[in-house]
């Protein structure tokens, strides 16, 4: 196992009993609390103890050790300069441009070399830095990870401890709308690439103090941090025990994206249907906090993870809290509505043509036929032919330009569609099945849900053809064992449908009132039950 | 469900919604007996209990008898479906291949545990529940006076319509099975009774339309007279609704279909003494797509085995829960005079 916290509790207890060396940038003399700093993230303790190399106070052996650490890698900078009044050589590390230069050139390289500073109490009277976080470590596997980060650490001549500063600076992204999560009335703020940033956020979201965050890492040559936000006296802590078990199950080599990690840590992998949400919104992030679930946030990766999520939760979306709750009701409904008619309607129209036409009425049933009189393949190759081609445009046109895209769009649609019906490949009524699929599979709010949908239609179109309206039957009841057999994290994936909770009801077909949701949904198993209750201002005496 | 306003016209004449409240007493009875027995064992399962009562070996030899009665049960479940599918919907299909469309989610339900089954029927219940509206139409063509008179031929008949017709009540047993894994067990009657009284309404609905909508000659005649009823039922823009109710149905079955396949595995896989039921599970579909296989489900066939479990089913239901308790009874009474 890669993170045991086994080993890092007896690396605490030994940090508390190391000896005491004054250190050199900070503070006059060790102080109880100095010392008992927690260990830092980017330091491996496991590979610290398999390979325990000291910082040894020879500036040039440090430098040494540097260059053989470092081969080939024209982007690190050794800064010599000679620190303090007097004149002590040093040596500064970083990599160019992981580094925010301004922080470091004012606030490390200026105070440092500046013999106008006063003399301080510290060890050989180097002077203080003016940066914020400044840490002290002792082996170079640490300072190499601390390089590795964007951080720069300070080799003095004669003392066996360096100083890592906190001057990370590498390029980032502007915050910008989520592509695929926009919403009309909600913040345009998406979820960036650095973790820290997005927890920034979502404590700007949430300045309480039970908002906690545990911190991980992942993958032995990424190194990706990975913390978990939760609101501690309202999540529920077997859930939060299960979630860092799997997270420190993991042994690979690097998590690049959180679509990685949420199948790593998923229930059931080889089902179609999402377990965890994923999310590029910060306000939606905040309200599944509120409710008692529990934010994954990966650094270096837009998106966040929200778990434990259940079947009713990928059709809920942040607008809907931001409407009128009687529009909001009735997009909601339409997006059940959506979600059977994206699953189900190529495979009726199959069942219904070829095995009960005595269900449709005889006007409609004749008009079907006419169409359907040119075309030399039965249903099920129509179908399959025109969804098969459907999906196809839908991937290539996410990777085209947008000018180009729209114009596909009307093409492919309007032109191609038309032409294959006058070519007597497809019928009229095909075109307007496959288009009403495509366009209720749009409205699912989720991606992942989204693309479940769009998968499943196809092994039900087979039933249906094989077996007509039968076939469909069978399939639905295979899809709903499917669906409340599964957990997600522990808790039942078909909630609040079945298990049937009628308080969780307010907010799954319908969204009422926000007055009436006086408590949180049971499905995440809340320890705190009530939000709070909005106080009524006393009636004023008539 | 289908056939039993025809068997009761044959039985009972128009006096046949009696019937199904004189069973429904009998049932509500019954499964109240066997809660008094359960309530005394409350953690332990079925074979547990058989073992604990009558000792290994007679514990063992008695399991057969619900494993018996429970594969049958099953088995009749799937072979009735899959004549109706055939007769109505897929006539060319041959049947061992429609008992395989039907042993595929039924393997896959029995295998998950009594929560499951718990959350499964109570999903269908809200997703079917709406069909109980569709009857409604005929009503308009219909002649109450079909009812009329009450008893018109004296109680005989209609004890005899309860008699033969009990076994649309029998699902009361797997109490016995599901008992150890209800969590608030306070509420076992109270479920019982809903469950039953909910079974009454239905059926009551269901019979009372059909004898007022058939004439009372004819129905007796008649094999499935709800799904006929159902045939006159239309809208304007989708004409025969019966197959689509029918395949409605299909979920509703399932209902019924996992507990007593589930009884039967877990009580077999007990028996044999493996730690779970899901392998004997996937047996015994197999063994029902088998039969399939060489045997070919007839209306008949099926006619002659729902004879053999009615039967069963007038033994079980009346005697078996008062003998249990009556076993247990003795059995602390001897207990308490020992140590005196």
């Amino acid at each position: 196992m890669f993170f045991r916290s086994g080993i890092l509790d007896r690396w605490f207890r030994n940090a508390n009993k190391r000896p005491n060396v004054p250190n050199p940038a900070e503070g006059t003399g060790p102080s109880p609390q100095a010392d008992a700093d927690p260990a830092p993230a980017y330091a491996d303790s496991a590979q610290i103890r398999a390979d325990p190399i000291a910082i040894s106070a020879s500036l040039l052996d440090n430098l040494a050790l540097a260059n053989r650490s470092f081969p080939q890698a024209p982007d690190l900078v050794i800064r010599r300069f000679a620190a303090g009044p007097q004149k002590t050589p040093a040596a500064l590390l970083y990599l160019d441009n992981l580094t925010d230069k301004n922080a470091l050139n004012s606030h490390v390289l200026r105070p440092l070399m500046n013999a106008a500073t006063p003399a301080s109490g510290n060890w050989k009277a180097v002077p203080y830095t003016t940066i914020g976080n400044v840490r002290k470590i002792r082996y170079w596997q640490e300072a190499e990870d601390a390089i590795l980060q964007g951080l720069s650490v300070l080799f003095l001549e004669g003392c066996p401890e360096a100083n890592v500063f906190e001057t990370s600076g590498w390029p980032k992204r502007p915050i910008e709308d989520p592509q695929m999560e926009a919403s009309l009335k909600g913040a345009h703020q998406g979820f960036v690439e650095t973790g820290s940033q997005n927890i920034a956020m979502l404590r700007r979201y949430l300045p309480n103090r039970e908002l906690r965050i545990a911190e991980h890492v992942l993958g032995r040559r990424g190194k990706t941090k990975v913390w978990i936000l939760y609101l501690q006296d309202v999540a529920d802590p077997s859930i939060l025990r299960e979630l860092q078990n799997r997270i420190a199950a993991i042994d690979v080599d690097a998590v690049v994206n959180t679509g990685e990690l949420a199948e790593y840590i998923e229930d059931h992998n080889g089902s179609p249907f999402p377990q965890l949400i994923v999310t590029e919104r910060p306000d939606s992030a905040m309200s599944q906090l509120l409710q008692g679930r529990f934010v994954v946030v990966v650094d270096r990766s837009p998106s966040v993870i929200i778990a434990p999520a259940t079947f009713t939760t990928f059709f809920q979306n942040v607008d809907d809290y931001s409407t009128r709750w009687l529009i909001a009701s009735f997009i909601r409904l339409l997006r059940f509505a959506a979600f059977l008619i994206a699953l189900f309607l190529p495979a009726i129209y199959i069942a219904l043509i070829s095995f009960n036409y005595e269900v449709i009425p005889l006007e409609l049933f004749l008009s079907i036929a006419e169409s359907r009189e040119r075309v030399p393949f039965p249903p099920l190759v129509e179908a399959f032919m025109m969804e098969i081609t459907l999906e196809m445009m839908r991937e290539a046109g996410i990777r085209l330009p947008a000018p180009i895209g729209q114009t596909i769009g009307i093409v492919g649609g309007i032109v191609i569609g038309q032409a294959a019906v006058q070519a007597g490949i497809v019928s009229n009524i095909m075109v307007i099945v496959v288009a009403t699929t495509a366009i209720a599979s749009f409205i699912l709010p989720s991606y992942d849900m989204g693309t479940a949908v769009r998968l499943l239609r196809f092994p039900m179109m087979l039933m249906a053809s094989l077996f007509g309206i039968i076939g469909i039957m069978i399939s639905s009841i295979v899809l709903a064992i499917h669906v409340i057999s599964m957990q997600s994290l522990g808790t039942p994936y078909g909630s609040p449908i079945a298990p049937f909770r009628w308080h969780d009801m307010k907010d799954t077909f319908v969204r009422l009132p926000l007055k009436m949701m006086y408590n949180r949904p049971r499905s995440t198993h809340p320890t705190q039950d009530r939000r709070l209750k909005m106080k009524q201002p006393p009636k004023e005496p008539s | 469900m289908f056939t039993l306003p025809g068997k009761l016209a044959d039985h009972a004449g128009t006096d046949g919604w009696i019937c199904i409240v004189l069973d429904w007493l009998l049932v509500c009875l019954s499964g109240w007996i066997m809660l008094l027995t359960l309530r005394k064992y409350p953690s332990l399962t079925l074979p547990e209990l058989l073992e604990q009562l009558f000792g290994r070996w007679l514990g063992k030899l008695l399991m057969l008898l619900p494993i018996g009665y429970f594969m049958l049960i099953g088995w009749f479940n799937l072979a009735t479906t899959s004549i109706y599918i055939k007769n109505w919907f897929l006539p060319k299909t041959p049947p061992c291949v429609i008992l395989f469309l039907l042993a595929v989610p039924g393997y896959m339900i029995v295998r998950q545990g009594p929560s499951i089954h718990g959350r499964f029927c109570e999903l269908v219940f809200y997703m079917s529940i709406f069909m109980i509206l569709l009857p409604i139409m005929p009503l308009a063509q219909g002649h109450w006076l079909h009812l009329l008179p009450v008893v018109k031929e004296g109680w005989r008949p209609i004890l005899d319509g309860a008699v033969h017709t009990l076994n649309a009540f029998a699902g009361i047993e797997i109490i016995l099975l599901y008992y150890p894994s209800l969590q608030k067990k306070r509420y076992a009657l109270h479920g019982l009774l809903a469950a039953n009284t909910i079974t009454l309404i239905i059926y009551l609905y269901v019979t009372i339309i059909c004898f007022i909508y058939f004439s009372p000659d004819g129905i007796a005649r008649l094999d499935q007279p709800l799904l006929i009823l159902m045939k006159n039922v239309g809208f304007r823009f989708l004409e025969r609704l019966d197959s689509l109710a029918l395949a409605a149905y299909l979920l509703v079955i399932f209902t019924a279909l996992a507990p007593a396949a589930y009884s039967a595995t877990f009580t077999l896989s007990r028996l044999l003494g493996m730690p779970d039921h899901r392998r004997i599970a996937a047996w015994y579909f197999s063994a029902i797509v088998a039969t399939g296989l060489i045997v070919q489900p007839t209306w008949k066939m099926s006619l002659w085995w729902e004879q053999r479990i009615v039967n069963a089913v007038l033994v079980l239901l009346p005697f078996v829960p008062i003998a249990l308790y009556v076993y247990v009874w003795g059995m602390e009474q001897v207990r308490k005079r020992r140590p005196g």
